[in-house]
């Protein structure tokens, strides 16, 4: 019954840095129709970066969250604004191609630079857990869950009552018109994914301060992404938060029932089962 | 006359290629046995991607599916290998057939991301699986001469061009022609949308199982990592979009000048040639968005991007 119980907890905690990067990934969707593949791997830079400040800066990374949301924002939104944005009305295979070779370049600039080594962000409470009612609630995913919370709540507010979020808004419920009402609709893109390549950026920390991570890394983490996205729904809030728990849990019971080897059987099977009974998405209409 | 020029010129690219061996090193019938099986793949990659229009990123699936089986059947089961491998090209077809039915239900990103989950569960299945080895390697006997293994892929790459060039000049490629123009118009006008999909997808994998159970015998040691490593998929669709979707020619040009560029770039270093294949896909994707070659027909090569499929909701 304990045993069940810290099982369940792992579940629901790994659901937390799953959601984060859900949140990112579910909203270029959402509002772009946009399948970014290189997302991983902004992740997965994300966490290099955090390595590169400890060890420059000597400013610890989850202080440093505000700092790297900055550049990744900052970052997205050029390369929105310059690459994405020119086949983003293009047919949706150019925007995957695109986003592949992003991928490609990306993961292979990161060997070239930090080597195909795995890394470990080394901070004093990596490894520490807080104990509550005998069970063990590790610091660094407990952050991440309660981030999560907190960056959707966030990310709710602004979408819902800000004046860029409701651009925001507008242009995913229709391009065409969103523009006949005076939005410049290449800003409110480089905007949206500004906004989620920095997110994506801040789930890259917590996923570097609780995993060993490599060059290599992205690409699991792009298709974790997709399948919190399709589970929950994409371009909703609260999706990421529901799909992250949900396969948080999953792959947890999965591979003390089953085996760790199974992991991927269990991820990924039911990614296509679920494509298969609704192949709009879950929350998906027909299209 | 068109017609007529094209088929010269077609015969004589084949009469290079089979020339190459005698008249070459091994080096170049090395390289050369590989930009034939990426011919091979890109081109039955194009038969869903570029003439269907559902851009499959999980073909490598078929690939090592067929390398593994015929592998395990020679193997572990010791049936003769031209026996394994055309077991292993069945039940790979047959396995694609069967997954496109539900797998083909699927549109635009659904379908592309469904079909690298695809490769991905395929792998963990067979790494899972005692008689496919359990995730080990696999040595087969070495027979052969590398001219051999280049004649032979060279032929699965032929195969591959003809089969297109057929399926385009028949009812059969009409019909798939019209499910990548509009697919509901299509089955509005009686096509039967589902098969023709469907056995495009199944033809696609025999053709990737095909190129598999030559690569296994002439790499004598095969391992589910390598076989089903994503950028073979990635290299399929590159090669096929870089020379041009839809056409006979193009996953050939593509798959011959991308292996150039790639021995160009090794000459560098591994990891060259790997960011030379990145920065190659986004210039083709910016600047050469419909191949070198051009799509052969006018109209677009995917589905229609109107408004978003999700509306932002609270």
């Amino acid at each position: 019954m304990h045993l069940w119980l810290q099982v369940l907890v792992n579940g629901i905690l790994q659901g937390g840095i799953l959601g984060i990067s859900a949140l990112a990934f579910s909203l270029q969707w959402g509002v772009m129709n946009l399948i970014n593949l290189a997302h991983g791997s902004f992740q997965v830079l994300a966490a290099y970066l955090a390595v590169l400040i400890l060890q420059h800066l000597g400013l610890d990374p989850l202080l440093a969250v505000p700092l790297i949301f900055l550049v990744f924002f900052a970052w997205g939104y050029l390369v929105q604004f310059f690459l994405i944005n020119r086949v983003i009305t293009s047919n949706l295979f150019m925007t995957l191609l695109l986003t592949f070779g992003m991928d490609f370049v990306l993961a292979n600039l990161m060997i070239l630079f930090f080597t195909a080594d795995f890394k470990s962000i080394n901070t004093p409470y990596a490894n520490s857990s807080w104990q509550w009612f005998g069970l063990q609630f590790p610091i660094v995913r407990t952050l991440a869950l309660l981030f999560l919370i907190v960056l959707s709540v966030l990310l709710w507010l602004f979408l819902e009552y800000s004046r860029p979020g409701r651009a925001i808004r507008a242009t995913s419920m229709g391009m065409e018109p969103a523009r006949l009402m005076g939005l410049k609709i290449p800003h409110v893109y480089a905007l949206t994914f500004a906004l989620s390549s920095g997110l994506a950026a801040i789930g890259g920390v917590f996923f570097g301060l609780s995993n060993a991570f490599s060059p290599a890394s992205g690409g699991p983490l792009t298709v974790g992404a997709f399948v919190v996205t399709i589970l929950g729904g994409a371009g909703t809030s609260w999706g990421p938060l529901a799909g992250g728990l949900i396969l948080g849990v999953l792959d947890a019971v999965g591979s003390v029932v089953f085996g760790p080897t199974y992991v991927n059987v269990i991820t990924f099977g039911l990614l296509l089962i679920i494509l298969v009974l609704r192949p709009n998405g879950v929350l998906g209409r027909a299209g | 006359m068109k017609k007529k020029r094209d088929m010269l010129l077609a015969a004589g690219i084949l009469l290079i290629a089979l020339g190459i061996p005698p008249l070459t090193n091994d080096y170049i019938v090395q390289v050369g046995t590989e930009m034939a099986m990426y011919a091979a793949l890109a081109g039955g990659w194009n038969l869903i991607g570029g003439l269907t229009g559902y851009p499959s990123f999980g073909n490598v699936a078929f690939f090592g599916l067929g390398a593994m089986l015929a592998g395990a059947l020679s193997v572990n089961s010791h049936w003769p290998y031209w026996l394994a491998a055309a077991a292993a090209v069945l039940g790979t077809g047959i396995f694609a057939l069967l997954l496109g039915l539900p797998l083909l239900r699927l549109k635009g990103h659904y379908f592309s991301i469904a079909t690298l989950a695809l490769a991905q569960a395929t792998l963990a299945v067979v790494t899972n699986t005692k008689f496919l080895g359990a995730g080990m390697g696999m040595s087969l006997p070495i027979v052969g001469s590398p001219a051999v293994f280049y004649y032979a892929m060279l032929a699965i790459a032929v195969l591959s061009a003809l089969i297109t060039y057929l399926l385009i000049h028949s009812e059969y490629g009409n019909t798939l022609l019209a499910i990548k123009s509009d697919e509901v118009a299509a089955q509005a006008i009686g096509i039967n949308t589902v098969l023709a999909k469907s056995s495009a997808f199944a033809l696609s994998g025999v053709l990737g199982a095909m190129a598999g159970v030559v690569y296994a015998l002439w790499q004598s040691y095969i391992d589910p990592p390598t076989v089903f490593e994503p950028s073979i998929t990635v290299l399929m669709l590159v090669m096929t979009m870089m020379g041009g979707a839809g056409t006979v020619a193009g996953p050939v040009l593509g798959a011959v000048l991308i292996g150039i560029l790639t021995q160009l770039a090794m000459e560098v270093s591994q990891n060259a040639s790997s960011l030379v294949l990145g920065l190659g896909i986004i210039a083709v994707v910016l600047f050469l968005p419909k191949g070198i070659l051009g799509f052969r027909r006018p109209g677009k090569g995917g589905k229609r991007r109107g408004q978003s499929n999700f509306p932002l909701r609270g």
